[in-house]
């Protein structure tokens, strides 16, 4: 978790006065304990909870397990939600999850065009890129190039499916398992996954 | 409208800033959402009113803030109407402590008065998948369907380049809460989403002429209001 740092140390434009971002948070924390909302702490150790979901923990234990268990795979693309429940991860929000399978036909792209809906429950927070308004309003339009910016180019006759989280529906998608990993044991195809495989801007080396 | 938020296909933006891998950069953005959601549980804010709350912010507002920083201004806003501070007692409060000056004692700012009449409720609670009694879906996987041409006024989940185009159901997606009218703190009313799928030359149908490739698709979760009947014979344009 990034320490909080006094913004009267740098030097922008705001960074003198009560309009820099971090003394507007820090006094809607002030006015809270005063008031009796909240007491010393409760809102630093909320943001620690937040801190610790920073890890792809979860995706990766459900891709791993789908490469080894062709059973647990199944119930995946059918049916995410009750797949990732089973190995105990689920949407804090009530959302449903969906799985996507990455094939050699078929490229899955995930993206939230009018907000930055992501699938937290496996991924945790989302990256910036994620959010910036340049991949929100280009990966829709233009699926290669922006996939060219992270340096993944697709055959011409993969077809490229970008998929839009408009309502509560979360989306992430399953990498093909790399070649060559047959010796691996599942703890170690684990180390394999990244979160942008899942989000589907790169492949797997 | 002007809709500052809704960006899918809109020209004129640059590179993804592909090296931005973290979440956050700096402690305040970190802060900037949990602050808004819990701000928006004392307000007795669903998620949808929140997410509208940011869609509104004014749009040269929405353009220039980054994510963290349009958060903030939702956290505010929350802040105020849950009766927490004014928004003067608010600046005052950050104006001293950039100049590393106590704050006023709490009496001496003018009491806060609560904005909003709804009791705070927990956020996301009235999310369902089925659990309603649900009418049978309008629609079927295969079926061709056209989005609504129109914008209506208020919060809506149908962007502005999935308006008036047509597309093939390929799934029924659960029935869910239905944003537009649960942003504005009706009554929840549920309807069926269904997964629609667009091809890109439907979606720009002028392209062909243009430089940017349209050999993709686009699929989206579309709620049932937001879409019409295609006479199947009828010559998709």
């Amino acid at each position: 978790m990034p320490e909080p740092t006094d913004p009267r140390d740098h030097d922008h434009d705001h960074d003198r006065d009560g309009r820099h971002p971090e003394y507007r948070i820090r006094a809607v924390e002030e006015a809270l304990v005063e008031r009796g909302w909240i007491i010393p702490g409760a809102f630093a150790a909320r943001l620690r909870r937040v801190a610790r979901s920073e890890e792809i923990t979860a995706g990766a234990v459900v891709v791993a397990r789908a490469w080894v268990d062709p059973e647990f795979a199944g119930h995946l693309y059918t049916d995410a939600t009750g797949a990732c429940a089973s190995l105990g991860y689920g949407g804090g929000h009530g959302e449903k999850l969906i799985a996507l399978e990455q094939t050699a036909e078929v490229h899955n792209v995930i993206v939230c065009t009018l907000c930055s809906c992501y699938p937290t429950a496996l991924l945790g927070p989302p990256p910036e890129w994620y959010k910036s308004d340049e991949y929100r309003a280009r990966v829709v339009r233009e699926p290669r190039a922006v996939l060219a910016e992270f340096g993944t180019v697709l055959p011409d006759d993969t077809a490229i499916r970008v998929w839009d989280s408009t309502a509560e529906i979360r989306y992430v998608t399953i990498p093909r398992r790399p070649p060559g990993t047959e010796a691996l044991s599942e703890d170690e195809l684990r180390d394999l996954v990244t979160r942008d495989a899942l989000v589907g801007v790169r492949l797997l080396a | 409208m002007d809709d500052a938020h809704d960006l899918g296909g809109r020209p004129g933006f640059g590179p993804v800033p592909v090296h931005a891998t973290r979440p956050w950069t700096t402690w305040w953005e970190q802060a900037a959402g949990p602050l808004a959601a819990m701000m928006a549980n004392l307000a007795g804010v669903n998620g949808d009113t929140l997410r509208h709350l940011m869609e509104t912010l004014p749009p040269d507002d929405y353009r220039r803030l980054s994510p963290a920083g349009r958060w903030l201004e939702v956290a505010v806003r929350c802040a105020v109407d849950a009766g927490v501070a004014t928004r003067a007692e608010l600046e005052d409060r950050a104006r001293r402590r950039a100049e590393g000056l106590r704050p006023l004692p709490p009496h001496e700012y003018p009491e806060p008065q609560r904005l909003v009449d709804q009791p705070p409720r927990r956020l996301a609670h009235n999310k369902r998948d089925p659990g309603y009694e649900a009418p049978d879906p309008l629609f079927r996987p295969g079926q061709r369907i056209r989005t609504r041409a129109g914008r209506p006024p208020g919060h809506t989940r149908l962007a502005g380049y999935l308006r008036d185009r047509t597309g093939v159901v390929t799934a029924v997606n659960g029935y869910w809460v239905y944003p537009d009218t649960n942003a504005a703190g009706d009554a929840e009313e549920a309807t069926w989403v269904y997964t629609v799928r667009f091809a890109a030359t439907d979606l720009w149908p002028d392209a062909a002429a243009g430089h940017l490739p349209t050999d993709h698709e686009v699929l989206a979760d579309l709620f049932e209001p937001y879409l019409r009947e295609v006479d199947p014979d009828a010559r998709a344009d």
